[in-house]
């Protein structure tokens, strides 16, 4: 039975850091690593794995069974799972034959798939699969592959970086299922994770990282129902599932804002990525709209704003349908926030001129300088580009700037999926306050079942067919 | 993309391009202030004053007197098929000359690909191995330098080297290798740089994407990982690169001849630019531009080939 | 994103040896104002000395005149082909993006079919057809060369022009002009501005080819290339005369590598 130590451990890289006084890990046992991003996550990861970080600089002790690692771990004892499985498999070769790899290379003689046709049927890939090469493989597909590698190899631990990173809830779901299978080969799983739900699945032990140290570390139960530290508090929090449940919106007469009939819409003709689409939105209330990645949940959202023009069926605003003069007079009133603040930017110019130039000026300077201390941000940050703003400002300045157009209509694109969820809960509350508030009407796009549920008065879903029904929660 | 697909692309871009020539040339003649019959008179005749009288024999001969549009359509459907008429010049038909001459260019060009190719990607490979040592500094330093001055200082000066200092090879006479290989040294040196460049970008490129880590985590050994993972990632850039080479073949060609005084395409056009002889300079620019994008055409069939998804 | 702003060092250094010789064309032939063309038969192929700074050719003319008439000619040319070729490729892509559809597929097969043909052979195939002359040279040269100005805006500004910010300007209310002088401009013109550079090198050494060869450039000219190979076979008597047209390129060479190494990427769209 082995066991992986990281002794007086203090790691840094760029603005990063974090120390380790003591951590220890088991075989048999699965321990989540949680925490905000920047809290030094992945940091600790390529610790223990020993694999180059370029930039990262650490000192202190990672042991095996009590003595110091001589060589990287990464080589026999501990297999890596990258964050971006699409970035580590070679964009060249087939799946199968990098597959094959390990079990030429790495194979465990304990386990009991021999062949890669076996083992990729345990994770659910057949064997056309296995010819495809990366490109040709969904995101969830490609993260399969990555644990079928882990399966076969041989380590006594596994560690893995955000293994749910940017899938959806059914994805999800299966990769949580297949984590499960690491307990019976007897290896230790060390899962790193921003998402409770992951944690909440998998977890034997927790370790809670604060900013650059250790929060709270502890048996999963005890952590996730009774934290003792606010970094966990702040975590738990901000999951979803215990986001408070939005107040029930008062019966309202009946307005559509934007109202679309039968529509159908597809890049190519044969293949409608929508078909026969029907939906209304009333001012005052928030509509969700959910479905797996690539189903075309943008899409639907650019034809509500008028960027897409439907192949057939109407879209109307406000009761009438629509023409490039009512649009033009419109315009500015249906608005959209962008899934990544970053890219909502330009970059090359100073926040400030985005204010002052290219936004609408009809709210008034002193509702900027308004929204702004309410959400916490000072004057200051205008003078700066973008890319020296964190992520959580260029978010909240995002809202701002489409708050400023005092929509009457806003599509929300999965707001800040990439970020933590306490950035995500603090966008989609200022605009659900915005909307209750001013009584516009807000369609909220997400493939996270359980934010739409707490959110959105209605939720929509869009299956992979392009079909879209109403889901019921009773 | 589907094989269809790409040589429909491919053979539009060629015809495209051959009117496009073709038009230039003929549009580039006929609305010149002088007449083009007392060119050609000149041209053909020079030593004796060209008079009117024998623009107008000329005039008639070569069918200069029709409407130009029918000219224009008689020299696009010439040219499509091939005939490009005969020399001003010499008269005999330019396609016997464009053989002729195009034989002893293919020779150099081909050896001279070879080579360039042989020469540059072991050196860009070592460069991208040992990037950074005193070893890269100079063969980049070298090899830079090399792609960037004109290549026809690169030709005078291997002509005074081996040539005249060293007197290795011959600047006349026999077309065997000991004239020849000077010429194919200087045309590989010419590409080698450029693309010994490319394929240290390469190499270095490859060998710091996160798959090749990954590879190592899954047991591969170190010996094997570029071979396995890289060679072919890397390939690509250079393959995608090849066009360039393949247009400075064309120049050196031209170039490189002339300064050799070697008989080839290149410097074939270059006298029939100075004679004004107009068919034989359409053919042999023609002749070269289809050289070359029938390379072009095979190194995207060679990517296309190696790169191939399965539509899906 | 990279920003051009926080290009390396040696960017700089590549513009100041291009800006030198621009400066070298431009104030040399007035500051020494010695006719490059009048022969002096009696002192042919004379050393350097006091009446000739950098000796005489085989004609008897001054070569450090000749030299820098020759580089005003080449800077010239090379600086209006590359005014005419970012003029016309921008307003092409403009049009291209702006209309899209046919229009937009047919510009940009045609840009194809033109950055397919080998530059110099159109040149060599019509410059001495049209007449040769410097207004030729500059005509054939920016035929051939506007296509990369062409594929290199259409892509940068497609690329800009399909990027969230600037739809959420256009959702904004905010002006194509605005969008445009903002948003647009200021990341295009860096990448066509050392694009530029990069071509007024490469059509100076384009002009030495054509003038070695002795097509386009009719014989009074002064030019480097026709310079070298007028004197090459006088290597060994007057060596500072062949060693200056060739200095003189080797500067414009090492300007270009200086400046191609370092500038900034664009992402072109082959193909």
């Amino acid at each position: 039975m082995h066991c992986l130590e990281a002794r007086n451990l203090k790691l840094s890289a760029g603005q990063l850091s974090l120390d380790v006084p003591h951590l220890r890990f088991k075989q048999r046992k699965t321990c989540c690593v949680v925490g905000r991003s920047g809290s030094g996550k992945s940091l600790l990861a390529a610790a223990l794995s020993g694999l180059p970080v370029p930039g990262m600089a650490m000192t202190g002790d990672v042991c095996l069974n009590g003595s110091p690692a001589d060589g990287p771990l990464w080589k026999d004892h501990v297999f890596v799972l990258p964050q971006e499985p699409a970035l580590a498999l070679n964009p060249t070769m087939p799946v199968g034959k990098q597959l094959a790899e390990v079990f030429r290379w790495r194979s465990d003689p304990a386990c009991s798939c021999k062949s890669p046709g076996a083992i990729s049927a345990e994770v659910g890939l057949d064997q056309d699969d296995l010819k495809k090469i990366p490109g040709q493989l969904s995101g969830g597909m490609q993260q399969r592959i990555m644990i079928a590698m882990a399966l076969v190899a041989r380590a006594s631990f596994v560690i893995a970086d955000e293994p749910t990173k940017g899938l959806d809830g059914g994805n999800k779901k299966r990769i949580i299922d297949l984590f499960g299978r690491f307990r019976t080969p007897g290896r230790g799983l060390i899962v790193i994770t921003h998402d409770l739900e992951v944690a909440s699945a998998l977890a034997n032990d927790i370790i809670v990282l604060g900013d650059g140290h250790i929060a709270e570390q502890g048996l999963a139960s005890q952590v996730l129902t009774n934290p003792r530290s606010e970094a966990t508090r702040e975590l738990i929090r901000s999951a979803p599932q215990n986001w408070p449940t939005a107040a029930a919106t008062p019966q309202k007469p009946h307005c559509p804002v934007v109202r679309l009939e039968d529509v159908t819409f597809g890049y190519r003709r044969t293949n409608p990525i929508l078909s026969e689409a029907t939906m209304e939105i009333d001012g005052g209330e928030i509509v969700g709209l959910l479905g797996p990645s690539g189903s075309g949940k943008s899409t639907f959202g650019d034809l509500c704003l008028a960027l897409q023009k439907p192949q057939s069926g109407t879209v109307q605003w406000f009761g009438s349908d629509l023409n490039s003069a009512l649009i033009r007079k419109r315009r500015k009133k249906f608005q959209k926030l962008f899934q990544n603040p970053v890219t909502s930017f330009p970059p090359n110019l100073v926040l400030r001129d985005v204010f002052d130039k290219l936004t609408p000026q009809s709210a008034g300077a002193n509702i900027r300088t308004e929204l702004m201390s309410r959400l916490g941000l000072t004057d200051d940050l205008l003078l700066r580009r973008p890319d020296q703003v964190s992520g959580g400002e260029l978010q909240r300045l995002a809202i701002i700037r489409v708050l400023l157009a005092q929509p009457s209509f806003l599509v929300c694109d999965e707001p800040s999926s990439r970020l933590d969820m306490s950035i995500q809960r603090l966008a989609i509350d200022v605009i659900a306050e915005y909307s209750s508030q001013f009584s516009s009407a807000v369609l909220l796009i997400s493939h996270n079942e359980t934010v739409l549920r707490k959110r959105a008065n209605r939720v929509f879903e869009i299956s992979h067919e392009g079909r879209l029904s109403l889901k019921s929660y009773d | 993309m589907t094989l269809a697909a790409l040589l429909a692309r491919k053979a539009l871009l060629i015809l495209t391009i051959t009117l496009l020539v073709a038009s230039c040339s003929f549009w580039a003649v006929h609305l010149l202030p002088e007449n083009i019959a007392m060119q050609i008179a000149a041209a053909r005749f020079s030593g004796t004053e060209p008079n009117q009288q024998l623009a107008e024999v000329v005039s008639q001969s070569y069918g200069l007197d029709r409407p130009i549009l029918v000219q224009y359509a008689d020299w696009l459907a010439g040219t499509l098929t091939l005939d490009f008429g005969v020399s001003l010049v010499t008269g005999r038909d330019v396609v016997h000359d464009i053989a002729h001459h195009g034989q002893n260019s293919l020779r150099t060009v081909f050896w001279g690909f070879i080579a360039g190719v042989a020469l540059a990607i072991p050196t860009g490979y070592v460069c991208a191995r040992f990037a950074g040592s005193h070893l890269d500094t100079v063969l980049t330093v070298f090899s830079a330098a090399i792609s960037t001055i004109p290549s026809f200082l690169v030709a005078i000066v291997m002509v005074q080297l081996f040539v005249v200092e060293l007197g290795l090879a011959t600047l006349s006479g026999t077309s065997g290798w000991a004239r020849l290989w000077v010429l194919v040294l200087t045309i590989a040196l010419s590409i080698s740089g450029l693309l010994s460049r490319v394929v240290r970008t390469a190499v270095i490129d490859v060998r710091l994407q996160p798959f090749m880590l990954h590879a190592l985590i899954r047991g591969v050994p170190e010996r094997e990982l570029f071979w396995r993972h890289g060679l072919k990632n890397a390939l690509r850039p250079v393959l995608n690169y090849l066009p360039v080479v393949f247009m400075f073949l064309i120049y050196d060609v031209i170039v490189i001849e002339t300064v050799f005084n070697y008989h080839g395409l290149g410097w074939a056009l270059i006298n029939a630019v100075k004679a004004l002889d107009v068919p034989l300079m359409q053919g042999l620019v023609l002749a070269l531009v289809l050289f070359y994008l029938c390379c072009t055409t095979l190194s995207d069939l060679l990517t296309w080939r190696i790169y191939r998804r399965k539509a899906s | 994103m990279s920003h051009v702003s926080e290009a390396r060092r040696p960017w700089k250094l590549g513009i100041a040896l291009t800006l030198l010789f621009v400066m070298t064309a431009t104030f040399g032939p007035l500051l020494y104002a010695v006719d490059p063309n009048a022969q002096n038969l009696l002192s042919v192929l004379s050393p350097p000395g006091a009446q000739y700074p950098l000796g005489t050719d085989q004609l008897g003319r001054d070569v450090l005149a000749r030299l820098l008439h020759s580089a005003r000619y080449s800077a010239g040319i090379a600086i209006a082909v590359v005014v005419f070729s970012i003029a016309l490729g921008c307003i092409l892509a403009g049009i291209a993006q702006w209309t899209g559809g046919m229009i937009s597929t047919s510009l940009v097969m045609f840009s194809d079919a033109v950055y397919a043909l080998p530059g110099l052979l159109v040149t060599l195939l019509l410059a001495d057809v049209l007449g040769g002359g410097a207004m030729v040279i500059v005509f054939l040269l920016w035929i051939v060369a506007w296509p990369e100005y062409f594929r290199l805006s259409y892509s940068v500004g497609q690329q800009i022009v399909n990027s969230d910010h600037v739809l959420a300007s256009r959702l904004a209310g905010a002006s194509g002009g605005t969008i445009f002088r903002l948003q647009v401009l200021p990341v295009i013109l860096p990448y066509l501005l050392s694009l530029g550079a990069i071509s007024v090198g490469r059509i100076v050494l384009a002009i030495a080819t054509l003038g070695f060869l002795g097509v386009g450039i009719a014989p009074p000219q002064a030019e480097w290339g026709m310079m070298i190979n007028d004197l090459r076979v006088y290597w060994q008597i007057s060596p500072v005369q062949l060693a200056a047209p060739v200095f003189a390129i080797v500067w414009v060479v090492l300007a270009l590598l200086i400046l191609s190494q370092s500038m900034p990427k664009a992402k072109p769209g082959l193909n």
